[in-house]
């Protein structure tokens, strides 16, 4: 019997136009018993990779296709026989991707009229997507526009496709691949659904004279619908007429029957629309047939075509395609005459050793020579040799970049100086990093200053060539948030009651969203509360209800689009269109492939996570401005990691504005823990993490590391593993240690826990190791089956989002710098932490205060003064113009010129830079201009402003305002070094009509009197620089009501540290920080400021209900609760919450007020 | 030209899914041939609908379509067709 064979499967990697994983449609192809599966998806091969293993793993044949859209409307699978067809088909979707737009391929099959493809005889109109007028529906069924982008009603636009030629492919350059015609939407069978049989046997047999008549078939298929029956009766009539044979496939767009309502969602989301809009317009299918079916079921449907199972059979047996690139993934890495890239390495890392390890003891040669066996046995110098020929470049331009992650794992990466973390000292696991059964290429992630990260790719662009590098794909999937937006859009749910539900929350993936939270609001409102109003909706039945959280269980982790990997770079031995296809980036002259990191890894093929961070950016400009000041830079890499002040005032956990243990959080555990060496800031990196916390790591941790309880081990095995940290699992090398030292497993078969740990479906692949690990571990260890499971279960919580300590260590290492250079050099430092926003767990307001509080003087923007950025003036810091509200990147530059240029008056300012009104207004409210027009207020000033605007002529006055009619004139800001910093303060007014050549037309001037006006007290001017600035260079906004929140009875929160444990107390402040973590169990908590410190609050689930509206809604709160205070470290757990106005005044019950100038809260969940 | 027909309508027939006649105002009449069935599966998410539909062409020349509900199991007119 031939194997029963399905040819075309669609999976969900064809964007919302199929439901099933490549993963889901291979078992329910095992369990239907068939026994050759293609996947043809469409444009892409997205989930080739994945499905190719799946098959494997099933013991089914796979077969890699595509469907793929033609210009002129028509469409065609093609599935490759061999390799050659796999390199054929991708060349030839990449082409139709670089030739349309995103999501819009253009293709043309040259021999292949695209008018045959519509109409005979008549030119194909030019496509347009269609066009339906939504019809007249009642109000209360109308959808919900909420989440989705702008131009609801959202059914296809009428946006014309992709101007320009479209690609055009030589069927001879097909010839590895078969045609499968007639498919869904194609024209051949457009063509017999109205009828003209002969325009679908002309277009038959053009493309069989094109391909031959050996590498084409018809699709015959059937889905239960009315005409099906009758249009496979007229293929077969095709058949005869062209003389192709006809292959049966269910053409299967979903796995199962089950899963109609999810590709029907899918579909409604896909056209931005309702699921009764949906239907309205016929864009849902009328039933759940077009999933995989049984061969007897589909012989049953196509009993009068029996040989069309036997052609697909044949088909498919022809199908052998191994996705095998190890021979060619190198992209060639250049080294001398009569040296192998293995020598050159050896040689490299012989002469570092010296330098960085004199004298070199046993153990490190020990350690460096089995690393190099390794690289030698697994064939990657040459993988080494290009990243250390990255870092070389970078360290050559003055770019800061250091590795993280598991190379720090390697004594070879940190001799190559791609890493700066010393392995051996910190006693850290090459095995997570590599080892001599590794297949593929190990992760090498390094991070770069986010300013000149540019500059290192352009370099890997130029170095190994376009058409031979480009950036992984990042496929971006539906998590809970996200998923309750559009599915209940989908189901036309109310906005508000959608935007309660997202905000509700919390959790990554769906089964950790309790069903509480998600209850019928008909019944038991979902937490944040929903009003009448909301359910007032037709569409919020229980029904509604019970298949909203069924969908929402089905849809977790099915792509909604395609992405770029933040910093993923692909770089291949053989053309990267050889390799997978690729697709055009956002950025010009950029593509995308379209696998992703972990199919890469799985392909054995050479990718490096180049990353940006902030925070490398500061530390540089923060070196830079030392150098300045001093006239010394601190040399970072030369810095002992055990200054004893550095550890002090961490132990004081004064660490706002530090590089990863700055955050709530991190705060709290710092003041248990208490680090006193570099290897307890690892610990601490690592510990505040979801893996830790999951794996119910952190509490124990702390508490012996305070001598609160014994250090305790489930078993003695495990005790030279988990002594470093006091018995709790906090890095995935231990998790390896356990696994090959427990459980006796090799290091090439514990490289499926560091796969596990590594993927976003670790809990999937988690979970089938786990019989296997218990049993060895009994076996291995004599280890009790009971504790075995309690091991791997805390293995399998932590491993989601465990850190390894490799990647912790980088990031302390980075954390110690920063520590440092804010204890020794606080000016510099927040100075180019103010440059390098956003980042950072604080808004630049709680830099700038905590700042004042060590010393630090700030300086308001000057216009005679101030530069683009931030700088230093005699040891304090001046705010620049990107502290400034309505002025972007360009005006900046432009007002740091006229700064340089030395204006003397604001209109000799406005002159020069051409400002926006609105901009100048700022300027003159924040006292830019109180240095040039001395003696004079500023309301007089914004009159004189005013006064210039109104005797301008009409013309220019609105060029003015628009500001940007001559873009040639308009400057770009600098790349890298002195470039503006990104603001969140807003660029709506950045473009500035600049004229480089002559001088600016003066302004007419209009003498007139300013009338008498007020002036600006410190208060105003205080709330005027913080409602334009975000930040405060003088008081603090609570000092001026502090007599207010007194007669309220609140203490200044810096008194509450001296009260004793359990006292009740009142207190007030700004909210800096709202937090919802998920592991929380519903606690919330928050930090408050006023103007000496900082106060966290805990709010239980039950005061969580009662006061969040005045809570979540109000800047400025007074807060009664009873005081932790835990040796110094005190919180408040609250009681009750009322907020204030921005005189301090109490608002009445659940009622809100904005307060001028408060800065906002960051809130995280 | 259609009627587009509605109620309930008895059928005979040894197959549940397959009527052998069907009761007309005429009464009972025999069912020459089924000429096409389809299956409609959709509307789950406000009054689901999951019926197989038969166009029949019964005894003495006339053509209509009757459905059978998938979930409840009785048989329906749809539409006669003149």
């Amino acid at each position: 019997m031939p194997p029963f064979t399905e040819l075309a499967a669609r999976s969900h990697y064809s964007f919302l136009e199929g439901s099933a994983s490549p993963r889901t449609l291979v078992a329910a192809a095992a369990a239907l018993g068939i026994e050759a599966l293609g996947l043809c998806d469409r444009n892409g091969l997205y989930g080739a990779v994945g499905f190719m293993e799946a098959a494997r793993a099933a013991g089914i044949r796979a077969i890699i296709g595509v469907d793929l859209d033609l210009d002129g409307g028509d469409r065609l699978h093609l599935i490759a026989r061999h390799r050659g067809g796999y390199r054929q088909l991708c060349r030839a979707i990449s082409a139709a991707q670089l030739a349309g737009v995103k999501g819009q391929p253009r293709l043309r099959l040259a021999g292949l009229d695209p008018a045959v493809a519509t109409t005979a005889g008549v030119a194909a109109p030019r496509r347009r997507r269609p066009t339906l007028p939504p019809p007249e529906r009642p109000a209360a069924l109308r959808p919900t526009a909420g989440p989705f982008p702008r131009g609801w009603p959202g059914l296809p636009s009428t946006t014309l496709l992709a101007d320009g030629e479209p690609a055009t492919v030589d069927p001879a350059d097909l010839d590895g691949c078969t045609v499968l015609a007639g498919g869904p939407e194609s024209a051949i069978t457009t063509a017999l659904v109205r009828g003209d049989l002969r325009d679908a046997t002309r277009r038959a047999e053009q493309l069989r004279d094109l391909f031959g008549r050996d590498r084409i078939a018809l699709l015959i298929s059937h889905h239960r619908h009315p005409g099906d029956s009758w249009l496979a009766a007229q293929m077969a009539l095709l058949a005869r007429r062209t003389g192709l044979p006809l292959a049966a496939s269910s053409l299967p767009v979903h796995a199962n029957h089950g899963d109609k309502p999810l590709l029907d969602v899918l579909t409604a989301i896909r056209h931005r629309t309702t699921l009764d809009n949906a239907a309205a317009h016929g864009l849902l299918l009328p039933n759940a047939e077009h999933r995989l079916r049984s061969e007897a079921e589909l012989r049953g449907l196509l009993a009068d075509h029996p040989e069309a199972f036997d052609v697909a059979a044949h088909l498919a047996m022809q199908c052998d395609v191994e996705l095998d690139f190890t021979e060619s993934r190198f992209p060639g890495f250049p080294v001398p005459p009569g040296e192998t890239p293995f020598s050159v390495l050896y040689r490299l890392c012989q002469e570092s050793v010296q330098r960085k390890y004199a004298p070199v003891t046993r153990a490190v040669a020990a350690r460096l020579q089995r690393e190099l066996d390794v690289i030698e046995k697994t064939n990657l110098a040459e993988f080494f040799l290009i990243t250390w020929d990255i870092m070389r470049f970078a360290r050559e331009q003055h770019i800061p970049g250091q590795g993280r992650g598991s190379a720090a794992d390697s004594i070879v990466a940190y001799l190559l100086d791609i890493t700066r973390v010393d392995p051996v000292a910190h006693d850290l696991l090459f095995e997570r990093f590599l080892h001599e059964d590794h297949q593929g290429t190990p992760d090498i992630d390094i991070d770069f200053s986010t300013d000149h990260r540019e500059q290192v790719l352009q370099y890997v662009y130029d170095r190994y060539g376009a058409e031979r590098t480009g950036m992984v794909a990042n496929v971006v999937t539906f998590r809970p948030r996200m998923a309750m937006r559009q599915v209940g859009a989908a189901m036309g749910f109310p906005e508000p009651l959608i935007d309660r539900l997202a905000k509700s929350v919390d959790g990554w993936y769906m089964e950790e969203i309790t069903k509480g939270e998600l209850r019928s609001p008909l019944g038991h409102p979902p937490s944040g509360g929903v009003s009448s109003g909301d359910m007032k909706s037709p569409a919020l039945t229980s029904l509604a209800w019970k298949q909203f959280y069924e969908i929402l269980g089905q849809i977790e982790g099915t792509p909604r689009h395609l992405g770029i990997h933040v910093g993923g770079m692909l770089v291949t031995g053989e053309p990267l269109v050889d390799v997978a296809p690729v697709e055009r980036a956002t950025m010009p002259g950029r593509v995308v492939v379209q696998f992703n990191k972990d199919d890469v890894e799985d392909l054995g093929l050479i990718k490096m996570d180049l990353l940006g961070l902030r925070t490398l950016s500061a530390i540089a400009e923060c070196l830079d401005l030392i150098e300045q000041s001093t006239g010394v830079r601190p040399d970072l890499d030369a810095l002992p990691l055990d200054d004893p002040a550095v550890y002090a005032s961490i132990q004081k956990v004064d660490t706002i504005g530090l590089f990863q243990i700055e955050s709530r959080a991190q705060q709290q555990s710092l003041w248990q823990s208490q680090p006193r060496e570099f290897n307890d800031l690892i610990v601490q990196v690592a510990i505040i993490r979801p893996g830790p916390i999951q794996g119910d790591a952190v509490n124990p941790y702390l508490r012996r590391r305070q001598g609160l309880e014994p250090v305790i081990y489930l078993h003695p095995s495990l005790e030279p593993i988990l002594a470093e940290t006091m018995g709790v699992v906090l890095y995935q090398e231990q998790i390896l240690r356990i696994v090959m030292e427990v459980a006796g497993y090799t290091a090439g078969q514990a490289d499926r826990f560091r796969r596990a740990m590594n993927r976003h479906r670790s809990r999937v692949e988690m979970e089938e190791l786990r019989d296997e690990f218990v049993g060895r571990c009994n076996t291995c260890s004599g280890m009790p089956v009971e504790v075995a499971a309690q091991i791997f279960k805390g293995v399998a919580g932590f491993a989601q989002f465990g850190f390894c300590k490799s990647h912790a260590a980088a990031f302390a290492r980075t954390a110690y710098e920063t520590a440092w250079l804010r204890l020794h050099h606080p000016a510099p430092y927040v100075c180019a932490l103010l440059n390098a926003q956003p980042m950072g767990f604080y808004h630049p307001s709680v830099l700038v205060e905590d700042a004042k509080r060590h010393g630090v003087r700030f300086l308001p923007v000057d216009v005679t003064r101030s530069r683009a950025r931030c700088t230093l003036e005699n040891g304090e810091v001046r705010l620049g113009f990107n502290y400034m509200k309505a002025l972007g990147p360009t005006a900046r530059i432009a007002c740091e010129e006229a700064a340089v240029a030395g204006a003397t008056s604001l209109r000799d300012f406005w002159r020069h830079t051409l400002l926006p009104r609105r901009a100048m207004e700022n300027l003159v409210l924040a006292g830019a201009f109180d240095a040039v027009e001395r003696g004079r207020h500023r309301r007089e000033l914004l009159w004189e402003l005013k006064q210039v605007e109104e005797s301008l002529p009409p013309r220019t006055a609105a060029r003015r305002e628009a500001g940007a009619e001559a873009p040639e004139a308009t400057r770009r800001p600098p790349r890298g070094r002195g470039a503006v910093a990104g603001s969140r303060l807003g660029d709506e007014a950045h473009a500035v009509r600049r004229l480089d050549t002559d001088p600016p037309p003066p302004l007419l001037e209009v003498p007139a009197d300013a009338p008498p006006l007020p002036v600006m007290d410190e208060r105003t001017r205080v709330l005027t620089e913080y409602a334009l600035s975000e930040v405060s260079t003088g008081r603090h906004l609570l000092s001026f009501i502090r007599e207010q929140l007194t007669s309220l009875g609140c203490r200044p929160l810096a008194t509450i540290r001296d009260l004793a444990d359990g006292t009740r107390v009142r207190v007030a402040g700004l909210v800096i920080a709202r937090q919802a973590p998920a592991s929380a169990s519903g606690f919330r908590f928050f930090t408050l400021a006023d103007e000496d410190a900082h106060l966290d609050l805990i709010f239980r689930p039950d005061v969580v209900a009662r006061t969040r509206r005045v809570a979540n809604h109000n800047p400025l709160l007074m807060v009664e609760g009873r005081l932790q205070n835990e040796r110094g470290r005190v919180n408040v757990v609250v009681e009750a919450v009322t907020g204030l106005d921005g005189d301090g005044v109490p608002l009445q019950k659940d009622e809100s007020a904005p307060v001028r100038g408060a800065p906002p809260s960051h809130d995280y969940r | 030209m259609t009627e587009l027909l509605d109620g309930s309508v008895e059928v005979r027939g040894a197959d549940p899914a397959t009527p052998e006649a069907l009761r007309t105002e005429a009464g009972w009449r025999r069912v020459e041939r089924i000429v096409t069935r389809w299956v409609v599966d959709t509307d789950w998410w406000r009054r689901p609908i999951r019926r197989e539909y038969l166009r029949c062409l019964l005894a003495g020349g006339e053509c209509c379509e009757v459905y059978r509900d998938l979930d409840a199991g009785g048989w329906s007119w749809s539409r006669r067709y003149d």
